[in-house]
């Protein structure tokens, strides 16, 4: 498949998942929300692209299993995190996008125990994040 | 993850224009660097002779255990597979591979890119290249290879009667992203 790169830097939202549920995960507003009011510089310059996948299958599902890679030469971070399935099974897409700001939110929580990254404040982009989504 | 280990090791060190004190003479041998390049060779050699066939206790010819293992391993994925599409993540211009008469095609969010199918080998794959694509991948179908493969032939072939086809000056005989119909 070949097609045109999008932004190199900043957020990438996107979601692997079942497609009833998947209907539910608005990603394009998720990562205009993050673009518009944050910059991944203003942390440090250890990460210029942020892609967040979203995955809305059950964790049973061989398939796509959550993940977290750091490439040091791209300065580039890609993490994909399940959402709660059953959760997802019964919101709406208002409370879907609830819980995606909750799996980012704690992703980036937690993002200080894995050590690739250099020069980049996690804690304040969780601060940030924090204030922004809720 | 190998090469740019390597690569690091092949990153000249910077040179000290004045010497600190006079040279030492060159230790005999080779740098650790042939060594690891004979090891990688050696293992490469390994691998293409490692024995494939076997005999059985009757002296029959059998396929080695680590080929039928591998066999049954690529045979148990093929029960696994899923259906996909991808479609839109918001409305935007996207490569067209069906267009009579373009390269791209204008789609609104939610409207369908390709079809695929992906068995549990692959698994991961499609998650890597979604990338920059603007595109999201919803699953529409579990089961074997088999079945994957029929629910998506008939998915390409019926495309052409969706609505978001139908409203198009001139429809196309399958998704944009979908290059045959298989």
């Amino acid at each position: 498949m070949t097609l045109p790169l999008m932004n190199k830097t900043g957020f990438e939202i996107t979601c692997v998942a079942e497609e009833k549920l998947g209907r539910k995960i608005n990603v394009a507003k998720f990562e205009d929300t993050l673009n518009e009011h944050l910059q991944l510089s203003d942390y440090g310059s250890g990460i210029v692209k942020l892609f967040f996948v979203f995955l809305g299958v059950s964790i049973s599902n061989e398939f796509h299993q959550g993940k977290i890679k750091y490439t040091a030469t791209e300065k580039h971070l890609e993490i994909a995190m399940h959402l709660p399935y059953d959760d997802l099974v019964v919101a709406d897409e208002e409370k879907a996008f609830e819980l995606m700001c909750d799996l980012l939110v704690e992703t980036i929580e937690h993002m200080d125990e894995f050590p690739p990254t250099e020069d980049f404040d996690f804690n304040r982009l969780y601060v940030d994040v924090l204030n922004l989504l809720f | 993850m190998h090469l740019l280990h390597l690569r690091n090791q092949l990153i000249p060190k910077p040179i000290k224009l004045i010497p600190l004190s006079p040279p030492k003479p060159k230790p005999s041998g080779k740098s650790p660097l042939h060594f690891i390049i004979a090891l990688v060779i050696l293992a490469c050699v390994g691998l293409a002779t490692k024995h494939f066939i076997e005999k059985d206790k009757d002296g029959n010819p059998q396929l080695a255990e680590w080929r039928q293992e591998k066999l049954q391993k690529e045979l148990n994925d093929l029960d696994e597979a899923e259906q996909y599409v991808l479609v839109a993540k918001r409305n935007g211009t996207f490569p067209c591979y069906s267009c009579p008469n373009s390269t791209t095609i204008e789609l609104e969010i939610w409207e369908i890119w390709r079809y695929g199918v992906t068995s549990k080998g692959e698994k991961g794959r499609y998650r890597n290249s979604l990338e920059g694509t603007n595109l999201m991948y919803l699953v529409q179908f579990e089961g074997n290879i088999a079945e994957c493969m029929k629910e998506e032939k008939r998915k390409i072939y019926h495309y052409a009667l969706l609505p978001e086809n139908l409203k198009r000056a001139v429809p196309l005989i399958r998704p944009p992203g979908n290059k045959q119909d298989n």
